[in-house]
């Protein structure tokens, strides 16, 4: 009894003194422990002051990580250059033309908005580590932006922009911005590979900004109520080198799951199905792990793109860009949705949604166009990219993608692809003046190109592998949608699939066989019958 | 045949009140692109009544808006007056209840 009364005692005594702390504030202020990092970056003093520049606030983060930009500066991200060791191909943004808008040559200003740099141009100090932009991928406010024409850098004070237009950009402060750093969220992601192509969900048609928060149906991995996985939970960065790149896409991962530590393993891209689901990944419907040596998961576990509301870009005319409304603007076609579907400094636009792929044999070798590669009208769609794949190298597997047309400027003198000068505030920018020759003739000057001085337009093809969005398994293609004479797969060429494919020897011999065992059961029959008769 | 006319009446009236029933439900998702005029936070800053301008109609929309993402995005002026907004909102109830609510802007 005595024990019970002192218990009560030292309890009173304990809920007084709890009391008291939060009265007087002495816990009031105390947070939640953050259970998904050791450091709080809030409370480092480093961060604590007020930044003039994104490069000030990489200054800072370097007196702690001090090999972060030295890592930044080996990869894909940072460099917009890779050479593609199976065709030796320069690639990478610096490199390339695309379908979409053409080039990042020559639009710096407003393309490296997506750049993890501060500063881009055709001049830009890559070895410099203050010129890393760390915040893009690591900041978690959501505020943190980068508007075009600004070569990559945030805005800190209130800017009018374009200069003259009366059009105010609201400068942020990033003092706040930097201690709120952490690891990668798909939002950090998302502010670039979602935004692809000049909009939201225009270029790859699998990501868009559906996936900043998407239901199951979605996206089985990334569902918010499923395992809420982030891009790096399958893009797992070793050194800041984050794996799966379309440059050097793996078309085929013949390997069993990846082990942490294994030897073997090291190296190996961690951004495909088999990296998790090994080979044979069909526990309930084992059959279905005979696919596995022929068709890539996304076949049959992608069965749309676009599918969360937002349609991608499928084709892109510049050659009837230039038209103006009757105010003199650039012209703007909307379709019922909102979207444009004209606008007079991009030209025509088709949207879709809930796209079937196309399929093809795919081993990951991706052959560009490049701006230096002769092309020729008569050969055309001239293909921008082109995966490269068959049934028999033993490397390949029918993969889904998206196929991108548009018809493009190109020079027909030289046989060439041009860089174009789009975006800027002077005369020579085409989305400032829409004209073509001014656009082109400044582009290939500043890429350091020959031009002719004449344009023409022709049509292009671009290949994207589809393998985001990944439907849970109740909704993955059926069998009659590939088994089927008309299926998904019917121009496939160089494998078996019963229910589409027949030998006609085999089916006439087939038919052959039952129609004479018809015949002479029906004439055995007749004849008993007849015979009967008569006796 | 009364009790075929009382079986007719009977399936008339059945149908009208499965009509009458269906009209509330049948609200749908409506997508809009529209510039912003107004918005109104609420005082305790957990909700958020926006007014649009449709692009296509010219007509005021007010917008109902609960979600944690934008309203941050209006505290903080990442979405203000004058911006060009694409919208999908349930108009149940005449309620216009945001599911999306992001700026059109691209390069």
């Amino acid at each position: 009894m005595g024990l019970v009364s002192l218990r009560r005692s030292a309890g009173c005594v304990l809920a007084g003194l709890l009391y008291l702390l939060v009265g007087t504030g002495a816990i009031a202020d105390v947070k939640p422990l953050k259970l998904d990092t050791t450091a709080d970056h809030s409370k480092f003093k480093e961060l604590q002051q007020e930044f003039q520049s994104g490069s000030e606030v990489t200054k800072a983060c370097l007196s702690c990580h001090t090999e972060a930009s030295k890592q930044i500066h080996q990869t894909l991200h940072w460099k917009w250059d890779i050479t593609n060791p199976a065709t030796g191909q320069e690639l990478g943004k610096r490199n390339v033309i695309n379908n979409f808008c053409t080039s990042a040559p020559s639009n710096h200003k407003a393309c490296a908005s997506c750049h993890i740099g501060y500063g881009m141009s055709e001049t830009f100090d890559f070895t410099a580590q203050e010129n890393v932009d760390c915040l893009v991928c690591h900041e978690t406010t959501g505020r943190y932006k980068k508007p075009g024409g600004f070569a990559g850098n945030p805005v800190v004070k209130d800017t009018e922009f374009p200069p003259k237009s009366g059009k105010i950009i609201k400068g942020i402060d990033l003092a706040p911005i930097a201690q709120s750093v952490a690891k990668t969220r798909r939002q950090n992601c998302g502010t670039c590979h979602f935004y692809g192509g000049g909009g939201d969900g225009v270029k790859h048609g699998d990501l868009d900004s559906s996936l900043d928060n998407p239901d199951k149906e979605l996206d089985v991995h990334m569902a918010k109520n499923g395992l809420n996985f982030t891009c790096t939970t399958c893009h797992k960065t070793e050194g800041h080198q984050v794996p799966g790149s379309r440059y050097e896409t793996t078309g085929m991962d013949n390997h069993a799951a990846l082990m942490r530590g294994k030897p073997d393993d090291k190296g190996r891209n961690t951004a495909t199905c088999q990296s998790c689901h090994g080979q044979e990944p069909h526990k309930q419907q084992a059959k279905l792990n005979d696919h596995t040596d022929k068709v890539a998961c996304q076949t049959c576990h992608i069965p749309e793109f676009a599918r969360g509301d937002v349609p991608t870009k499928m084709h892109w005319d510049w050659s009837t860009a230039g038209k103006r409304d009757k105010n003199g603007k650039p012209l703007v076609v909307r379709d019922d949705e909102g979207y444009e579907t004209y606008l007079g400094i991009k030209g025509d636009f088709k949207w879709e949604t809930n796209v079937k792929p196309n399929y093809i044999w795919l081993n990951g070798v991706n052959k560009y166009t490049l701006a230096n590669d002769k092309i020729d009208k008569s050969q055309q769609p001239i293909y921008i990219n082109k995966y490269e794949g068959s049934p028999t190298d033993g490397k390949s597997l029918i993969w889904p993608i998206k196929t991108f047309t548009g018809k493009q400027p190109f020079d027909p003198e030289n046989k060439t692809l041009v860089v174009t000068h789009l975006a800027g505030a002077d005369d020579t920018a085409y989305w400032t003046n829409l004209d073509w020759d001014k656009a082109v003739a400044a582009g290939m000057k500043t890429a350091g190109r020959p031009f002719s001085g004449k344009i023409d337009f022709i049509e292009t093809i671009s290949q994207w592998p589809i393998t985001h969005m990944v439907a849970p398994k109740d909704k993955a293609l059926a069998c009659n949608e590939c088994h089927s004479k008309s299926g998904r797969l019917a121009e496939i060429k160089g494998v078996y699939i019963p229910g589409r494919d027949a030998n006609d020897l085999v089916d006439t011999f087939g038919w052959g066989i039952a129609f004479f065992a018809f015949a002479g059961s029906l004439g055995h029959g007749l004849m008993r019958v007849f015979s009967r008769r008569k006796h | 045949m009364p009790k075929y006319f009382s079986r007719l009446l009977c399936s008339a009236a059945l149908a009208v009140s499965a009509m009458t029933v269906a009209v509330p439900a049948s609200a749908a998702d409506v997508k809009m692109v529209g510039v912003v005029e107004k918005i109104q936070l609420a005082a305790d800053g957990k909700s958020a009544q926006t007014t649009l301008k449709d692009i296509k109609s010219g007509n005021p929309v007010v917008i109902f808006i609960d979600d944690d993402e934008t309203l941050a995005k209006f505290k903080d002026k990442r979405i203000g007056v004058g911006d060009e907004i694409r919208t999908k909102f349930d108009d149940a109830g005449g309620k216009n209840h945001s599911k999306s609510f992001k700026k059109t802007a691209g390069c």
